[in-house]
């Protein structure tokens, strides 16, 4: 046996030769490491959310306007293609679903109130996949197709309006010429949103019935897309551009500003707790093995006195930092990996949801196991739990065996 | 004996005595700072998300909050508000009434939220009157005069001085029907804001929307939200009695607000638990060593008679001499930091974007108050000083014998 | 003449039913006030065994030991700590003083767990310092003094509450002969000028030859208990 493979089971026993203290340390790194990963699995299913509300709540992975659209989204800033050219550019293998909508602040007005609210033409059937409103509605139907004078609403909107399926609405919104144009429609569907403020200010119309009410002829405001792979959203973004050279063609994360800043914030969070934890552990850590190697001052001395070099001790003491520290990771990964999986089916949280949803976060967070940050931050807290041991390992190895052996306990 | 006994113990591991008094220090000034930036994010985001339109406190008829219908009126606003300003908690207050209209301009129309202020209260009300950018705010007495978001106005291609028609609901289903004149625009950051809403003086919105003499709120202000919450019952007292009005507080007027505090709280105490927990494991095995190292001198003791309950007491004092220098530096450390970003505030940059959502500047401010200073460290000092008496039990069960065998 | 110690068929066993060890087996022996006894024998005679019986730092499997008056083998252990404080001093091989504090300070330690008042304890700690050859030493810690030095603070830490009997476990073993001798002639000064009864555990023959009464010891019995006569 060569010198180097001697010292893996000295190393490994000497851990155990004081199990009690062993399995403390393993307690705290475990904890610590469990900590890590799973604040890091729920940030991200946290920001994972907010894009989700961001993307699902109409904006999709990208949008295309007219330029000046987003300044003042108004019935003048509209858009229209021959369908053909439209069809052509949308139909790439990335894209998943998109739509055209037509998209202009108005009121609704019922026999006894009167609201404000974004009113939304679109062809319902082709919002699968793209926003919420693909879902079903919560109750009644979607307008028929074509020009029907048909209306969904938000249910709390109706609420507040105090009207109902069957009732009537009037609708009033500035059409292409500058006028007030008005329209009763029925009430046919009500539709529930995570975000209040989309329930309370959306209403939709067919697409028809918006373009003949703002007499835009066949023009749209907006075109919306999802991708199958969202990460590849800046790729197919610029190819848009190219395509639409004169429209302004944008990504989510151009709309909602925010989510990406939550992105951002979240990245920085998880690296911060990592940080803290890791040097918190460190201390704990860095003590128990200086005692271990104190404590075997006279073992150290008598194995260089037995012609065991110090960088062999050195190395020893190591390996014992390395099987220490990386148990304790094993143990914590473990742990996180069983209560990020026991929260598979979502964390809800419930009667604290209003104001997850002022973070931008619906109510359920689907924390999901990322293998990359598992390892990332396993293999940081290791490397670095190996390197904080160098001080007692060096204090090991330094030692002269003859004032070693001779000091007596 | 015991004290001086338990000090010089302390010093005969320097090392791990200051590496233990560091992870303490370390972990309570973290928890003293993070809560103190933690609770005055929480008061800048209360105070800025009730800034601009709530207040501090609103009186409102019974249920308007939740279905805000014109209908639902406070009588002769002015009488009521010399009742409450005899609270001597209440700075300021003011009557408001809130509808809805359309605002055209000769080419463009919008809905917009009208506000009807009262133009010698609304300036210690709101911050509104702080935030025009372009002209002014109304002066005492004004009349057809209308303040817009600056984005509602841009939109609509008027300027300060253009006039405006408004088209909206009155009581009833009246028409609503006036023609005024911009004298100012304001910028709070919010675009939805900005673009939504615009205020016109009280007199002038009860005779367009047909609400004579009548708001919809009256809106106080005091030293805080909080101040004036603990103020509640006091002014729900000047009222009469037999009167449907409620006294809504900031949880009431923002109840995302207090949803969104929560909800950080809890994440927040999840972390607080895990960091203390971490620490005490850390902790844990050092102070069992420093039990275990000794147990032969500890036999020793007992030989001469000393009872295993003062030896425990010894090493019981070891740990709150260690705890006590370890919190007492975190507690000096994170003072002083959470009182420099006190004074100068703390700004992000790259969440100014976020907070503005909630109403706030990109600065936090954190506070300094006596549950943010101790409530850490007493839970870090609790929860070591617990684990401290695990290796104390193994004290009791030492026999002198035994003990005084082992090296 | 009192009695102090009175062993009655003390026995101690060690180890469970098939690999028992017989520490020390049905030992009957009475030691009197003023006596100075060596206790002898090859190692693993039983010898410290016995000391700690009747220092009540371990309990006979079987028999009688009374120390003082007061049956040991039947006290409880909080009673016993009380036994030990008052009525017997230890002095050890090595491991003997408290390192944090001075040699004054663990003179003092004692009575301060007595609960003696401060003024008197200092003034009685600082005289046996003296009595025992270590004037001017008093701030030094353990660490700062020789072997021999830390020998005489743990006497004059044993006598300093006036016990009824001092035990010893070989307090020579870590001395060199000049040392040792001074700490016997000291021992045998407080023996004879103050009437202190001691035990001591030895395999020295310089203490053997010392005392006056010779306990041998082999297998854990009394092989020969021999007293010179004056």
């Amino acid at each position: 046996m060569t010198q180097k493979t001697l010292i893996i089971p000295i190393a490994w026993r000497s851990l155990w030769r004081n199990s009690r203290r062993t399995l403390i340390t393993f307690a705290a790194i475990a904890v610590g490491v469990w900590s890590m990963i799973t604040l890091a699995a729920f940030m991200d299913a946290w920001v994972g959310s907010v894009v989700h509300e961001a993307t699902n709540n109409l904006t999709g992975h990208g949008q295309i306007h007219q330029q000046g659209y987003l300044d003042d989204p108004s019935v003048e800033y509209r858009f229209s293609l021959p369908p053909a050219s439209l069809d052509e550019a949308m139909e790439s293998p990335q894209i998943k679903a998109w739509n055209r909508r037509v998209r202009v602040p108005g009121i609704v007005r019922s026999e006894r109130e009167s609201a404000p609210i974004t009113l939304i033409g679109l062809d319902p059937a082709r919002e699968v996949d793209l926003s919420f409103y693909g879902n079903e509605l919560s109750s009644g139907r979607q307008p028929k197709e074509g020009h029907t004078a048909e209306i969904v609403l938000g249910r709390r909107l109706a609420e507040r309006l105090h009207t109902r399926i069957g009732k009537r609405v009037v609708i009033l919104s500035q059409n292409s010429s500058g006028e007030i144009a008005e329209s009763g429609l029925r009430v046919v569907g009500l539709f529930d949103a995570s975000l209040e403020e989309i329930e309370l200010g959306f209403v939709f119309i067919t697409l028809q019935k918006a373009q003949s009410l703002l007499d835009i002829k066949d023009a749209v405001h907006e075109v919306a897309f999802t991708l199958y792979n969202p990460e590849e959203v800046q790729s197919e973004v610029d190819r848009l551009k190219q395509v639409f050279s004169d429209l302004d063609v944008s990504t989510w994360s151009d709309l909602q500003p925010l989510a990406q800043t939550m992105q951002e914030m979240s990245a920085a969070m998880i690296g911060v707790w990592t940080v803290i934890m890791f040097i918190i552990i460190a201390f704990g850590m860095v003590n128990t093995l200086l005692m271990a190697v104190y404590e075997r001052t006279r073992e150290f001395g008598l194995l260089q006195a037995l012609g065991m070099k110090p960088r062999l001790i050195l190395s020893q003491v190591l390996l014992e930092a390395a099987f220490m520290v990386g148990i304790g990771v094993v143990v914590g990964m473990v742990i996180s990996i069983l209560s990020i999986y026991a929260f598979t089916n979502g964390l809800d949280l419930g009667p604290l949801a209003a104001g997850a949803d002022l973070f931008g976060s619906g109510r359920v967070l689907y924390p999901k196991l990322d293998l990359i940050i598992i390892f990332a931050i396993s293999s940081f807290v290791w490397i670095m739990g190996i390197l904080s041991c160098l001080w007692p390992a060096w204090r090991a190895a330094r030692r002269v065996p003859v004032t070693t052996i001779n000091q007596s306990y | 004996m015991i004290f001086a006994l338990a000090r010089r113990n302390l010093w005969r591991q320097p090392r791990r005595t200051i590496l233990s008094t560091l992870a303490i220090a370390l972990t309570t000034t973290l928890m003293v700072f993070m809560l103190s930036f933690q609770f005055g994010g929480y008061l800048g985001m209360i105070e800025s998300s009730m800034a601009l339109f709530d207040g501090h406190l609103q009186i409102q008829v019974k249920g308007y909050k939740k279905d805000p219908s014109i209908r639902k009126t406070i009588d002769n606003p002015n009488n009521l508000l010399s009742k409450i300003i005899q609270n001597p908690k209440v700075k300021h207050a003011g009557g408001r009434a809130n509808g809805f209209g359309l605002l055209s301009s000769p080419t463009r129309s919008f809905g917009a939220m009208i506000i009807g202020v009262q133009p010698e209260h609304e300036p210690g009300l709101s911050t509104v009157p702080k935030k025009i950018v372009e002209g002014r705010f109304f002066s005492q007495g004004a009349d057809n005069e209308i303040i817009l978001g600056q984005r509602l106005a841009q939109n609509l291609g008027l300027k300060v001085g253009d006039a405006v028609t408004l088209l909206g609901t009155g009581l009833n289903g009246s028409m609503a029907v006036d023609s005024l004149q911009i004298i100012g625009l304001f910028k709070s950051g919010i675009p939805e804001i900005d673009r939504r809403f615009a205020e016109m003086p009280l007199t002038r919105f009860q005779e367009t929307f047909s609400i004579p003499d009548q708001a919809h709120s009256i809106v106080l202000s005091g030293a805080s939200a909080i101040a004036l919450q603990e103020e509640k019952e006091n002014i729900l007292a000047l009222l009469d009695s037999d009167s449907n009005l409620v006294v809504l507080d900031w949880t009431e007027l923002q109840p995302p607000i207090l949803q969104a505090i929560l909800l950080d709280m809890s994440s927040a105490l999840l972390i607080y638990v895990v960091l203390i927990i971490v620490v005490t494991f850390s902790l844990l095995n050092s102070l069992l060593m420093s039990v275990l190292e000794r147990t032969r001198e500890f036999g020793m003791l007992m030989a001469l008679g000393m009872k295993p309950a003062i030896l425990g007491k010894v090493v019981w004092v070891e740990t709150l001499m260690l705890i006590l220098f370890g919190v007492l530096t975190g507690l000096l450390f994170g003072y002083a930091i959470s009182e420099y970003y006190h004074q100068t505030g703390i700004y992000f940059e790259a969440m100014e974007e976020m907070m503005a959502e909630f109403g706030m500047s990109g600065s936090i401010y954190p506070i300094i108050h006596p549950f943010t200073l101790f409530a850490g460290p007493l839970f870090i000092s609790l929860s070591i000083a617990l684990a401290g008496l695990y290796p104390i039990l193994r004290i009791r069960r030492l026999e002198p014998v035994m003990a005084m065998r082992k090296i | 003449m009192t009695t102090i110690v009175h062993c009655n068929a003390a026995t101690k066993t060690y180890g469970q039913d098939e690999v028992e060890v017989h520490a020390v087996q049905a030992v009957t022996v009475e030691v009197t006030k003023g006596e100075f006894v060596s206790l002898s024998g090859p190692s693993g005679s039983g010898k410290t065994t016995l000391l700690n019986l009747i220092g009540g730092l371990d309990r006979p499997t079987s028999g009688e030991i009374t120390v003082d008056g007061s049956r040991v083998d039947q006290m409880k252990k909080a009673d016993l700590a009380e036994l030990r404080l008052h009525k017997i001093g230890f002095v050890f091989q090595a491991y003997n003083l408290i390192p944090v504090l001075s040699a004054l300070e663990n003179i003092e330690f004692i009575m301060q767990l007595q609960g003696i008042s401060p003024d008197i304890r200092r003034k009685q700690a600082l005289s046996i310092l003296n009595e025992v050859g270590l004037e001017g030493l008093g701030d030094r810690r353990p660490a700062e003094l020789s072997g021999g030095q830390q020998q005489r603070v743990a006497v004059a830490r044993a006598i300093v509450s006036e016990p009824a009997i001092i035990l010893a476990d070989e307090p020579t073993a870590n001395l060199d002969s000049a040392t040792a001798e001074e700490l016997l002639n000291l021992m045998e000064s407080l023996n004879r000028n103050k009437q202190i009864t001691f035990i001591v555990a030895t395999h020295d023959q310089r203490v053997i030859d010392l005392t006056r009464r010779r306990i041998r010891m082999v297998d854990g019995r009394i092989d020969t208990d021999v007293t010179e006569a004056d």
